[in-house]
């Protein structure tokens, strides 16, 4: 950065703003809010998109939003999109290969993009019978993985979760919390694993593109040292 | 040198010599590309305009009959059908086309005489239709019988209340100008100017009152001054409740009879089914707009990046073009070769934007601008396309791969969506080679001409008239001075500066405060409130309200409840006025009465004098009071409540009884009351509007409006305890808390409307058109267990304590422990071989059940409940 060399250290050039956010656990704070608001949203949405289909069928609750799900959705979606986000640029840095393929905004709204498609997919198009739906799902989650992460641990940070959702949906299920219309695999539908996969993915390319600001104010401060 | 490195190099070559065609040649190819993309949009002519539109589907009139109401489609068997095609339809339109001309045409005939003689055959022709009478070995059949009956106007087309029927068969002909009136008709000055007086003045997109009338659009009619062949046509249109395809034959038979014509129209050969979908919810719409803010995001963080050109805007705005008139040319080439698109495009075109994308354009405007700026503009585009060639190809190869195998998914849905796909991206490839590389050519060329004219004394480039179209002399200058230091930066308010011409200012005026943009949003903007206003669905909604409105009596006419009110025992000491609720059936001769019809009628018992409150189809509520010293035994409702002016008077044995009109709520529910319960002082309707109102009964003020159902209301339970449970046609069920106001639990219970529901203190129960009877927790709102009905006996459940359940059967009624769901005792009425099906249970306050088997009431009475109960 050619202004650190020419101008006296410090965070005057930067202004406020910059100052607080070169503050590291500021910086990991608005990150987590700002991932907490984009897995309440998406989780909104999608969840929409499976009431239409009457997919799921939640208790109602007495603040039963327009939204029309259970009022705990939401915010657990969001906690897990929080950590997730966090998770993954954390596992990059201490492996010690930072993430290069497409960092640029336009690849992560594409990446978004194609999640969602996959959710409309598995709640409106018509599957002669699960395994085609499921194996459709797990295709392209898997495309999705290979056009916008193509890292190893992504995959596998990926799995795991997809792994540990399941496990919680199904105790959840398990215990009357909520439930599926029509289940096929155990208490859930066999697709939900591909969704989470998916929905890891997505969360992760967003986090990352938000740590490359962070990234990119530590360099500078480095350079300014 | 290998394969691959061979092939590299070929397409390398390639893309260089077309990079220098398309720069050397950029206006012919733009306009060629121009044409091309309109040659290949051509065929979306054809298609419907997306939104919802009434959808058709054809089926052989031969041994029709109404499709099932269950989609009995089997996996793996295409099915022909469209989704829609469930169910018996709303109505069957049966129409009669009558072309007339005046023949032989007088010279001293009058031109209006054109349309008198034969517009007045179409009252002979409605009353031979209105007339007939089909007979044959299973009795006689009026149209009365089978014709649809309307009984109300929708409130929009409350100022067409002369002209359109109000009640009685719906039948429309060009006669309802003058109220079917033949005097009228003769009468009538000015024919013409009837009508044509409720024609809008303004661009209509749906039928009008004329295309309604006439039965046949507007400029087919020939009823016009201006029309030089004399010939008119009309229809008479007959709307009927159901298929009855002996009545139409016979019809047809005596019409042609009556009216023998050489060419009359042959036997048709098919009925068309038209399905107006239903609106988009808010619901829908929101994961709708979530995708096109999404697509817009990527829109704009991919055209940001464009850099280092003469024009951002443009070459983002080129990128854009190229992307979506692939698309459209994508839709065109399927239609043209056959193909329907069946998908939403409104929803899918989001996703196939998304995965065209904009990467290759601009990999290639990237490529274009880093080359070295003191080349040629020619040898610039060349260059950057051939070294992006092999990038450009790989991606577009590993897309299609992707794409195909999406396509061997055999999922007709996924299989529509990669074949746009392929062809999008083939046509999205070829538009950049040739649309965007010259849009590329010319803005590049546009920036070295800035970069001069800066460079230039300010003189020099005066009027740049046409710096497009003659590039070549600005090209040899900067030949002649390769050695100066390029910089590229964009300064279009360096133009400013100059003394500039009147007619560029104007121009750049324009520019700056972007006066067309804006004129055209307000434009855009006008015309869409033009389009609500107009309301172009207009007609759509007058029929299906019509015909929903329809439904309630409909039922009620088709089954007469034969229970006579003197069933209740005359010396019952408390006046159980509400198991005389909610249905409409109570109100003798409902054809006698003129609409607005009561829809439903409940009655409440308070503890100084009584309450009836009477909901009326068009969504209003009447609140009577009952002025009578006297306790009331059986009700009957005689006469109409006028509106206040004449009081009706209800009997109740010998003691006539005056009931005043107190409130009247005028719109409680924009669509037709289904269901009315009071209790504790409250009064609960629900409506087909998919809402319930909670009023307070002394003062018929509102308290609540509930909403959480997805269809129209069915049923409702309220009673002492404050409890409000009500079911929908969603086959959902809500419990409610009448104090607040807020939703408590729902619950999916049926497939098909819930049709009727009870509680007891611990439990609800509800039966839905599919013969289930439900239990559930009332407090949990979980399902306890749900018992089989038989066939038809759906409804008929009753409670007679708070675990006792009693259902009816073919002919039996059982007796169900209602905490454990055991099937207590079976008791048998009458022989087992008539049985019928118990339609209706009611539970009288002594215990005794009243079971309507169609034909008969039972009266049951258990003794052994009462010990129990005491």
């Amino acid at each position: 950065m050619a202004e650190g060399e020419t101008e006296s250290p410090g965070p005057k050039k930067c202004g406020p703003y910059i100052s607080s956010v070169t503050s590291q656990s500021m910086n990991l704070v608005i990150r987590g809010v700002v991932l907490f608001f984009i897995g309440v949203f998406l989780a909104l949405v999608l969840n929409l998109l499976q009431i239409q289909r009457n997919v799921t069928l939640f208790p109602p609750d007495v603040i039963a939003s327009i939204f029309s799900s259970a009022w705990w959705v939401p915010p657990c979606c969001g906690t897990a999109s929080a950590v997730i986000g966090l998770l993954y640029p954390c596992i990059d840095r201490h492996l010690g290969e930072p993430h290069k393929f497409k960092r640029e905004w336009s690849s992560v709204m594409r990446c978004v993009a194609v999640f969602v498609g996959i959710n409309h997919a598995s709640a409106k198009v018509d599957f002669d019978n699960n395994i085609q739906l499921s194996l459709t799902l797990a295709a392209l989650s898997i495309g999705l993985w290979w056009t916008f992460d193509r890292s190893r641990s992504g995959f596998g940070l990926g799995v795991g979760i997809a792994f540990l959702a399941t496990v919680v949906t199904q105790l959840l299920v398990y215990n009357g919390v909520y439930q599926y219309t029509s289940p096929d695999f155990l208490y859930v539908r066999s697709w939900l694993p591909c969704i989470f996969f998916a929905g890891g993915i997505t969360m992760g390319n967003i986090g990352r593109q938000l740590a490359m600001y962070e990234c990119k104010v530590i360099a500078e401060k480095s350079h300014q040292d | 040198m290998t394969l691959t490195e061979r092939l590299r190099e070929k397409i390398s070559q390639a893309f260089y010599s077309h990079g220098l065609f398309c720069a050397s040649y950029p206006v012919p190819i733009v306009l060629f590309t121009g044409l091309c993309i309109l040659a290949c949009c051509y065929p979306l002519l054809k298609l419907p305009l997306p939104g919802t539109g009434p959808v058709e589907f054809a089926t052989p009139v031969k041994d029709y009959a109404p499709p099932s109401t269950s989609p009995d489609r089997r996996p793996g068997e295409p099915s022909e059908r469209p989704e829609w095609y469930v169910g018996a339809p709303v109505a069957y339109i049966q129409q009669i086309f009558v072309k007339t001309s005046v023949s032989p045409w007088h010279k001293n005939l009058l031109a209006v005489d054109v349309f008198r003689s034969p517009l007045s055959r179409a009252f002979q022709l409605v009353e031979e239709i209105r007339n007939h009478v089909l007979r044959d070995s299973s009795g006689t059949r009026s149209l009365e019988e089978v014709c649809l009956q309307v009984t109300d106007l929708l409130p929009g087309l409350r100022k067409l209340r002369n002209l359109l029927p109000e009640h009685g068969c719906l039948l429309l002909s060009p006669g309802n100008f003058w109220q079917n009136e033949r005097e009228r008709f003769h009468a009538d000055p000015d024919i013409i100017g009837t009508i044509h007086q409720h024609e809008p003045k303004t661009l209509q997109t749906s039928a009008t009152l004329k295309d309604l009338l006439f039965g046949v659009p507007g400029k087919y009619s020939g009823v016009s001054l201006y029309r030089k062949r004399r010939t008119v046509s009309y229809t008479i249109t007959l709307v009927f409740q159901h298929y009855h395809a002996k009545f139409l034959g016979s019809l047809r038979s005596r019409l042609m009879l009556l009216h023998p014509s050489p060419n009359c129209s042959l036997r048709a050969e098919s009925l068309v089914h038209v399905h107006f979908k239903e609106e988009i919810g808010i619901a829908e719409l929101i994961p709708l707009v979530t995708t096109y803010i999404i697509l817009f995001a990527y829109i704009y963080f991919s055209t940001r990046k464009i850099d280092m050109v003469k024009s951002k805007w443009g070459l983002a705005l080129a990128a854009v073009v190229t992307v979506l008139s692939s698309l459209l040319m994508s839709v065109g080439l399927c239609t043209l070769f056959g193909l329907t698109p069946t998908l939403n495009g409104g929803e899918i075109f989001p996703y196939l934007v998304v995965v065209i994308g904009f990467e290759n354009v601009l990999v290639l405007t990237k490529s274009v601008v880093s080359t070295p700026v003191d080349l040629e503009v020619k040898l610039r585009i060349a260059q950057g396309l051939s070294s992006e060639s092999w990038s450009i190809m790989k991606n577009m190869a590993t897309e299609l791969g992707i794409i195909l195998i999406g396509y061997f998914t055999l999922v007709p849905a996924i299989q529509e969506f990669c074949l746009f796909a392929v062809v999008g991206l083939v046509s999205d490839f070829f538009l950049q080679m040739l649309f965007f590389t010259t849009v590329l050519s010319i803005d590049i060329r546009r920036m070295e001409l800035a970069d001069l004219n800066k460079r230039l004394p300010a003189e020099a480039c005066l009027p740049p008239a046409k710096p497009v179209g003659r590039p070549a002399r600005y090209e040899r200058q900067l030949a002649v001075r390769p050695s100066m230091p390029h910089t590229i930066t964009l300064q279009p308010s360096s133009f400013r500066n100059l003394r500039l011409p009147k007619r560029l200012r104007v121009v750049y005026f324009l520019a700056r405060t972007r006066l067309a943009q804006r004129l055209i949003m307000a434009g855009t903007v006008v015309w869409i409130g033009i389009l609500v206003y107009t309301d172009p669905a207009g007609l759509r909604t007058y029929l299906a309200a019509q015909v929903t409105e329809q439904s309630p009596l409909g039922e009620s006419a088709l089954a007469p409840l034969p229970v006579p009110s003197g069933v209740l025992p005359a010396s019952h000491p408390d006046p159980a006025f509400s198991i005389f609720s909610p249905d409409a059936p109570r109100l003798p001769e409902n054809q006698t009465l003129p609409a607005p019809l009561l829809s439903s009628l409940t009655e409440s018992h308070l503890h100084l004098f009584s309450r009836v409150v009477a909901a009326r189809l068009n969504g209003s509520l009447d609140f009577f009071s009952l002025e009578t010293h006297t306790v009331l035994s059986p009700l009957q409702f005689r006469g109409t409540p006028g509106r206040g002016s004449s009081p009706p008077s209800l009997l109740s044995g010998s003691d006539p009884v005056v009931c005043r009109l107190t409130h009247t709520v005028p719109c409680a529910h924009q669509k037709p009351i289904t269901a009315l319960k009071a209790a504790a002082g409250r009064l609960v309707t629900g409506s087909q509007d998919h809402t319930l109102r909670v009023f307070r009964l002394e003062d018929s003020c509102c308290l609540f409006t509930l909403q959480g159902h997805s269809g129209a209301i069915t049923s409702v339970y309220v009673d002492q305890t404050m409890v409000l449970a009500s079911g929908g046609q969603d086959g959902a069920i809500c419990l409610w808390d009448v104090l607040t106001g807020s939703r408590v639990s729902h619950m999916f219970a049926h497939r098909g409307d819930v049709t009727s529901l009870t509680c007891t203190a611990s439990c609800v129960i509800s039966s839905g058109l599919d013969d289930l009877i439900s239990i559930w927790d009332r407090s949990t709102g979980i399902k306890l267990y749900s018992i089989q009905q038989d066939l038809g006996c759906g409804a008929s459940l009753g409670v007679i304590s708070d675990n006792l359940l009693v259902t009816g059967g073919q002919g039996c009624v059982s007796f169900w422990d209602l905490n454990y769901g055991d099937l207590l005792q079976t008791v048998y009425l009458g022989k087992n071989s008539e049985a019928q099906p118990a339609r209706q249970i009611l539970v009288l306050d002594n215990a005794a059940i009243v079971c309507n088997f169609g034909s008969e009431l039972s009266l049951v009475y258990v003794p052994s409940v009462l010990e129990k109960l005491d």
